[in-house]
């Protein structure tokens, strides 16, 4: 039993270490409560990071996008033209002409 | 001095919070809410010397009236107020604080200090109990208490009546 | 090879079971040291769960094989017999992963929010019962194993959306919630009970040999209305709004990915069934349009976040729905499985504004939130254009697919209409939380918490961002869909769901631009409280029918059994009865001699001719 509270921790270390980013203290403060600071009528401070993220997000949408719109637009616009039976001819049809017989 | 019955100038305050509040729910914007809220003080105020009691209640209905026609049917509540989305939110963890007279011993060894603290506390509310009732039967008139507030302590060295159950009241939120 | 994958899907099943419930369990065991987080385990028995869902996934990629394993004979008798068995067939190998997935984002993501609680192991053990509870729902083979997932996640979403049980609010939505499953389930039930009666198994391998044969409407019909109870379909819908008084975790899994789809995943199961049955097929896809319009509508005023999001959910349902109703369940499914990560994305975004903000949920109280929490708008703005449909986002591959099936399909124009006039609707109604909650000043308290520095809050969400935009094209590039769907259709039909969403769109633009001049203080109030107060059905019927019900006992318990035992039946009876007939008879011979002597002789007569037959 004990084992395998050992390997759960190793999977757990490991997991963190997979995902990689700022190596925060797992374990939070009794206190909980109100987080961080307080800010009175100012923005909070935004990280340059967050903000490329933010950014990143959008413009990996916008590429996703009209990267399938350049190469399949047929999802949006039809995959067949749809017939019209007005541009058939007559003779495609055989329909012979009116002053025959 | 409160009784059973509202005076004019409590109704039309009441009333003038109310459609504050809704006009709030209805102008999202903060200018636009302004300006409207203006054009309703400005109506307020052009009816305020009216001294003539019959027509002034005659307006308050009339206002009363259109209140209910134009309210928001989903005003903004606060959060926390009556209505709201948090309201009694943590009720359910407002535990009374004698269950934790109820604990197994093997968890009260768990915090031993406070345990014994609490111990000292509930001999001073023994102690105190008499001369808190004393007060109150003293202090409250012979026809029943006319409100609920409760007086201060007024000697000197003694605690004010019904002291623990403010003391030992649950926390708002729960961590 | 059969053999193998038979072996290795069973495994994986029972894997993921175990896993799932092993957090619980372990919190059982642990209970005692007070600093036991059950976090790490559950996340991590997400995690691994998910994996192996995968595996299974892939393997049934490679192998394509429908399969049913019977893990355990349980009570055979003669007659009948209940086993654990399970299904492996398209539905339940691709729905696992996916609900597993979200469920893992879901769980990342509650730990931040649900910190501050103090029952939080008990929350998280809620949760992963739950779980339990879809995965033995949707790997069912007989109805009584999808019987007992659908009951453990009824009560699981009782518990849930009753979370903060001191608050009487949440009291009654958990009630309405448990209650309207209650009348969905009679359906489910009657089901059960007539396959049992009449075709004697509850497999249901067995049951779709039925539909050569016999008449089925009967049974179909109470499926539809366990799937109307708890897919909150028109006439059961009330319920979903209300269980938004759940924490948000529980409105992102339970009331948005995995529970309100169950219905339609039971409709989906038993599409064999259906198929050549125009009938229900036909009450199927009116029921969906109208719940898909009128979900719409009534979001397109509200002010609560959560509750636009929920009728955004209830509108998307209506949608699965039509689906199922043009015989495309393959639609719908995949409609299930794009729905649940950008709903899910979606509700957790609005919790993470939420929690910021400390509890405000009114989008009047909010705005400006691109600049002050600018990753989780950009996921916000992500699945609202994927709710949009907007092209090669995940929400079009399923949406746009299901919008033009129902173009192209010779099906009544009402439904056609009111679906083309809720995905305009759902237009509107994403800009206006856009335009309300991102854009503009924040209109928020001057005091605030807010910050994005928490990664637990936002790996969640941008995972299920990117997989919101990418998976429509992975399911679709691999799911061969059984059905062939429409591909050949007038342009005007194929953009008919783009120029939709476009007008609504632009429409709304409008209507934001006009809102910020504001030339009137409030807007006509027909239309607008009909859509505020969910078109009063709620306030009819949740006073209508207890009123009727409570009358009715009323009378029956105080006035109709004293009076029946007094009065119809008792003493008063028998002088009722007597004292007609007395007054009658000595009325007719008072104080007459020729009646009085007609009637002797007449008695005499009677008398005589039953003594004669009596001896003769």
């Amino acid at each position: 039993m004990s084992s395998f509270g050992r390997a759960l921790g190793i999977i757990r270390t490991g997991t963190q270490l997979f995902r990689g980013g700022p190596q925060r203290i797992t374990t939070r403060k009794a206190s909980g409560g109100l987080h961080d600071e307080l800010q009175y009528r100012q923005p909070p401070q935004i990280t340059k990071s967050q903000k490329f993220k933010s950014e990143f997000l959008g413009g990996l949408m916008w590429f996703w996008i009209l990267w399938h719109f350049w190469h399949n637009p047929d999802a949006v616009l039809g995959h067949f033209p749809w017939p019209n039976a007005s541009e058939w001819t007559d003779e495609e049809l055989g329909i012979p002409p009116d002053d025959e017989e | 001095m409160a009784s059973a019955y509202l005076t004019h100038q409590q109704k039309v305050m009441r009333l003038y919070k109310k459609s504050l509040r809704h006009l709030e729910s209805w102008c999202v914007f903060r200018d636009k809410y302004r300006f409207y809220a203006c054009m309703l003080r400005a109506r307020f105020d052009e009816n305020k010397n009216e001294k003539d009691m019959v027509k002034a209640t005659k307006m308050l209905r009339a206002g009363e009236e259109e209140f209910w026609a134009n309210q928001h049917p989903q005003p903004y509540i606060f959060p926390d107020s009556p209505g709201g989305t948090s309201y009694e939110r943590y009720e359910c963890y407002k535990v009374p604080e004698w269950v934790l007279d109820y604990w197994h011993p093997s968890e009260k060894a768990m915090y031993p200090d406070y345990f014994s603290k609490r111990e000292q506390w509930k001999k001073l509310r023994m102690q105190s109990w008499d001369k808190e009732v004393a007060q109150l039967q003293a202090e409250t008139p012979a026809d029943g208490p006319k409100t609920e507030a409760l007086p201060p302590a007024r000697k000197e060295g003694d605690l004010p009546p019904l002291w623990w159950q403010f003391v030992t009241r649950p926390r708002q939120h729960p961590t | 090879m059969k053999l193998f994958y038979a072996c290795s899907a069973s495994t994986c099943v029972v894997l993921i079971l175990l896993l799932l419930l092993y957090p619980v369990i372990l919190s059982f065991i642990r209970s005692k040291s007070p600093k036991f987080e059950i976090y790490y385990h559950s996340v991590i028995a997400l995690g691994l769960s998910f994996y192996i869902s995968m595996m299974l996934l892939l393997l049934s990629l490679i192998l394509p094989i429908n399969m049913t394993v019977t893990i355990l004979p349980w009570t055979n008798t003669d007659v009948f017999d209940m086993d654990i068995s399970l299904q492996f067939d398209l539905y339940s190998v691709m729905f696992m992963p996916v609900a597993l997935y979200v469920t893992w984002q879901i769980l990342e993501f509650a730990y931040t929010y649900m910190h501050a609680d103090p029952q939080i192991n008990r929350f998280f053990k809620y949760l992963l019962i739950f779980m339990t509870a879809m995965i033995i729902f949707v790997t069912a083979n007989n109805l009584l194993q999808l019987f007992i997932g659908w009951e453990i996640m009824g009560i699981m979403s009782f518990l849930l959306i009753g979370w903060w049980h001191g608050r009487a609010d949440a009291n009654i939505a958990a009630l309405q919630a448990m209650i309207y499953n209650r009348v969905g389930d009679i359906g489910l039930i009657y089901a059960m009970a007539w396959f049992a009666i009449i075709h004697n198994s509850w497999d249901i391998q067995h049951i779709f040999q039925l539909p050569q044969n016999e008449k089925i409407n009967l049974p179909l019909i109470a499926l539809i209305i366990a799937a109307t109870g708890k897919s909150a379909q028109f006439s059961l819908h009330p319920w979903l709004p209300s269980a938004m008084e759940g924490p948000t975790p529980v409105s992102a899994l339970l009331h948005s990915s995995t529970m309100v789809v169950a219905g339609i995943f039971l409709l989906v199961r038993m599409n064999p069934l259906m198929e050549f049955n125009p009938t229900i097929l036909t009450i199927c896809l009116c029921l969906g349009a109208l719940t898909t319009f009128f979900s719409a509508l009534c979001a397109l005023t509200q002010n609560d976040i959560k509750k636009i999001v929920a009728f955004s959910t209830s509108s998307q349902l209506g949608l699965m729905m039509v689906a199922i109703g043009l015989n495309q369940p393959d639609l719908a499914f995949l409609h299930i499985c794009t729905h649940a990560f950008f709903k899910a994305l979606l509700f957790l975004c609005s919790g993470s504004f939420i929690h910021s903000l400390n509890g405000e949920q009114d989008i009047r109280k909010m705005g400006g939130m691109l600049y002050l929490m600018p990753i989780t708008s950009s996921c916000f703005t992500l699945s609202i254009l994927s709710l949009m449909g907007v092209p090669f986002m995940t929400g079009f591959f399923s949406k746009d697919t299901i919008l033009e099936a129902m173009s192209a399909s010779y099906v009544n124009i009402w439904a056609i209409t009111l679906t083309l006039m809720a995905t305009s609707f759902t237009a509107v109604y994403s800009l206006r939380l856009i335009f309300f909650v991102l854009m503009g000043r924040p209109r928020t308290k001057p005091v605030s918490t807010m910050n994005e520095h928490d990664p637990y809050a936002i790996k969640p969400l941008v995972r299920l961002a990117v997989a919101s935009i990418i998976t429509g094209c992975l399911l679709v590039h691999y799911m061969v869909p059984p059905k062939m769907p429409v591909i050949t259709m007038p342009p005007i039909l194929k953009l008919a769901a783009l120029i939709v969403s476009l007008i609504g769109f632009v429409i709304a633009l409008g209507l934001a631009f006009m809102a910020n001049k504001q030339l009137k203080p409030k807007p006509p109030s027909g239309p607008h409280h009909f859509s505020n107060m969910l078109g009063f059905f709620p306030t009819i019927i949740h006073r209508f029918i207890p009123k009727i019900i409570l009358t009715m006992a009323q009378k029956i318990a105080s006035k109709m059994i004293d009076q029946t035992w007094l009065k119809k039946t008792g003493p008063k009876a028998a002088s009722n009865i007597n004292k007609p007939l007395a007054t009658t008879t000595s009325n007719v011979q008072r104080g007459m001699i020729k009646p009085y002597i007609t009637l002797f002789l007449l008695t005499l007569t009677i008398a005589g001719i039953l003594v004669y037959f009596t001896i003769f």
